[in-house]
């Protein structure tokens, strides 16, 4: 018996890297293009905040839960932030029901490093009394459609998400946590945060890979950045490796193309 | 230690909580081939339910003991998603979405026509976006619609809708508040063309004529969204 | 209540009774009514007294003679290459079950050929149309014709995909071994 082979991509591969080392792409994008994004938010009544962000094909609904928690006991008095993602069987047919496997583990952690250390929310105001009780906004990422590039799709929409959420005000008196929820307020949020990914594929590099394009690349990249040209987080992935000059090129493309990611989050 | 202050509630008003008559259904919107990858989708909006309902297949069945010579199952998975009820639900199945997910299968499954396609499996995946009360029967109607949009061959499209009884009264299509308030919740789900039922629960007390009032107004209640899933269907493929 | 052509239909609508028409694709006899199973079109042949549906939603991949099909190749043992069938080309759905098809040496290309392992080896991802079909497990395939056959060549020594250096010829460019196939006129390397 021969192994187990997806013999689709084998059979694209040619095309599509023909096609992109001559500066083109199968859907006639331009390299450093991306596809139709749109971003709705509010749109789950039931969640503190809610977007459903599309990147072309791909479809993620983000809902965040803030509730009330105990702090980690070696950061008491800030609030926490914790990102969790399903990769939906829905959303394709290689994406299994069950625990997250690897691939959900490391879109969620990437997710939640981009949004932790870019400091976009405010988390010491999140504390209610330290080392007792502090907001826990739990973020979770739903992916119903998946057609390439989730990334750069959970940061956009895990931000909007963040940005949409509202909390209750919260006084403490004796001790007692009074939550008031006719008055609610959002998250307090400092400065946004996207991520671009591009991927290798023949001797390119192109960003927002498709579907097709993920199946075939050889080395993936994603560039976490504020909106302050902050680079927040990194993660590559892929088995081949990547040169210097193309890791900074990458750099360079992010710091102007997240300029225009920036501009959805506007509202 | 913690005291909640919450938005005033007209819980006590005579009529129903939301001002529905007793047979009204809740506003219902349906949207066939909704995904870009699955093979057939659908998503639908009741009362302030949103389900998504993606079908693959009949493709290849992995697990053995499930595999027929002579026909194709049907594999359910209900879930919901951690931000679709009022406290954070944890991710993965529990004891009530296995028990959703199978009768919705057997629910389904009297309207395919399985022989056509011996050994294989077709899996349905319904995802509650966000839950407010009866989306086991919202994911049944999302599902038929979905099955449909895979091209899967079906004698007539299953349809379901509950009733119960709230505040001593026999009504249609409970909402999650009168799920909790009410003394009955009765799903339903027929074959609309020859009235045949293919899910019946009943949880809570009724006497006998009140269960049959209660099963007369879900059939009636699944007649009306059968009419939603064909205008679906109608604006997703015909002119 | 007889249907016309070009009628659009849902599952369950009623298309005529059977003393009328014969049920045809897309259809079923319930108890003397034939109803369609799709959401589709009406076809009423009326010379044939045959009645169908053509479906407008995406249909299952279903294979069916003349059907191209995309597979690859498990084993080459003397008259017969057995070839594991992946997918309907041009269709992204899967297929039903597991399919095995075989080409037989009079079907592996025009003209003569000896021996079949100068078509085809194992692990060649290839291009065949199904000529008969019995069951589910009987496939007959060929690959006598230009855009039939080997797609991308495997190399028996290294499992390396192979480049085309000839009408017929294929080289590793990893290891240099020079092999034989039937390649297809689209060959993807």
């Amino acid at each position: 018996m021969v192994n187990k082979m997806n013999i689709v991509p084998e059979i694209t591969r040619k095309s599509i890297t023909h096609l992109i080392n001559n500066e083109e792409r199968v859907d006639g994008r331009a390299m450093d293009e991306y596809r139709e994004i749109s971003l709705e938010t509010g749109v789950i009544s039931k969640a503190g905040g809610s977007a459903r962000v599309k990147i072309g094909n791909t479809q993620i609904m983000v809902g965040t839960k803030p509730q009330i928690g105990e702090p980690f006991p070696d950061t008491p008095d800030v609030g926490v932030l914790m990102t969790n993602s399903e990769l939906l069987p829905m959303a394709s047919p290689s994406f299994e029901p069950g625990p997250p496997d690897e691939r959900s583990v490391e879109l969620s952690r990437v997710a939640d490093r981009c949004i932790r250390e870019s400091q976009m929310v405010d988390l010491d105001k999140l504390c209610i009394i330290p080392g007792k009780k502090v907001w826990m906004v739990f973020i979770d990422l739903h992916i119903l459609d998946y057609d390439g590039n989730l990334m750069d799709a959970a940061v956009l929409g895990a931000v909007a998400a963040l940005k949409n959420t509202m909390i209750p005000e919260v006084k403490v008196v004796d001790n007692e946590i009074i939550i008031d929820h006719e008055n609610m307020k959002p998250l307090p949020i400092r400065e946004e945060v996207v991520m671009c990914t591009f991927a290798k594929i023949g001797e390119q590099l192109v960003i927002d890979p498709s579907f097709d394009e993920e199946e075939i690349l050889s080395a993936r990249l994603s560039i976490g950045i504020t909106a302050s040209d902050k680079i927040c987080a990194m993660q590559k992935g892929g088995d081949s490796p990547l040169t210097k000059e193309e890791i900074m090129n990458a750099v360079k493309i992010t710091e102007s193309k997240s300029k225009e990611l920036m501009k959805y989050l506007e509202c | 230690m913690i005291t909640i202050i919450t938005l005033g509630t007209n819980i006590g008003a005579k009529s129903r909580e939301d001002g529905r008559a007793f047979d009204e259904l809740r506003n219902l919107k349906i949207e066939a081939g909704v995904l870009e990858r699955a093979d057939g989708s659908a998503y639908l909006e009741f009362g302030g339910n949103k389900v998504l309902v993606a079908v693959y297949g009949p493709k290849e069945s992995f697990i053995r003991r499930f595999q027929r010579p002579d026909r194709a199952y049907i594999r359910c998975r209900y879930n919901m998603a951690p931000f679709s009820v009022d406290d954070r639900k944890r991710p993965g199945p529990d004891r009530r979405s296995i028990e959703i997910s199978k009768i919705t299968a057997e629910a389904l499954q009297p309207a395919v026509i399985l022989e056509k396609y011996p050994r294989s499996v077709i899996e349905i995946f319904i995802e509650v976006l966000e839950a407010e009360g009866g989306t086991r029967c919202a994911g049944i109607t999302a599902a038929s619609v979905a099955l449909a949009d895979a091209g899967i061959p079906m004698k007539d499209m299953v349809v379901a809708c509950a009733a119960g009884k709230v505040d001593g009264q026999v009504v249609l299509d409970l909402s999650e508040v009168e799920d909790k308030d009410g003394q009955a919740d009765v799903p339903v789900a027929i074959l609309p063309r020859s009235g045949e039922v293919t899910l019946l629960q009943s949880d809570g007390n009724l006497t006998t004529a009140e269960f049959e009032k209660a099963l007369d107004l879900a059939i009636k209640g699944c007649n009306q969204i059968s009419e939603v899933q064909k205008e679906a269907l109608k604006k997703r493929y015909g002119e | 209540m007889k249907a016309k052509s070009g009628d659009f239909v849902l599952p369950g609508d009623i298309l005529g009774v059977s003393e009328q028409f014969i049920p045809a694709e897309w259809t079923y006899d319930d108890e003397g009514e034939i109803k369609s199973l799709v959401v589709g079109v009406v076809s009423r042949d009326d010379k044939n007294k045959r009645i169908s549906v053509v479906p407008q939603t995406d249909s299952p991949a279903e294979l069916k003679n003349d059907t191209h099909i995309m597979g690859q190749i498990m084993e080459v043992r003397g008259q017969r290459a057995l070839v594991k069938i992946d997918s309907i080309k041009g269709n992204r759905r899967k297929l039903q079950v597991s399919f095995v098809g075989g080409i037989h040496v009079s079907q592996a290309k025009k003209g003569y050929l000896s021996k079949l392992t100068d078509a085809f080896h194992i692990g060649d991802i290839i291009e065949a149309k199904i000529t008969k079909m019995i069951g589910l497990d009987s496939i007959d395939l060929k690959t006598s014709q230009n855009e039939l056959g080997v797609i991308k060549a495997m190399c028996t020594r290294c499992r390396h995909f192979m480049k085309q250096t000839g009408k017929n010829d294929v080289t590793c460019p990893h290891c240099d071994n020079r092999e034989k196939r039937k390649l297809s006129s689209n060959y993807q390397v």
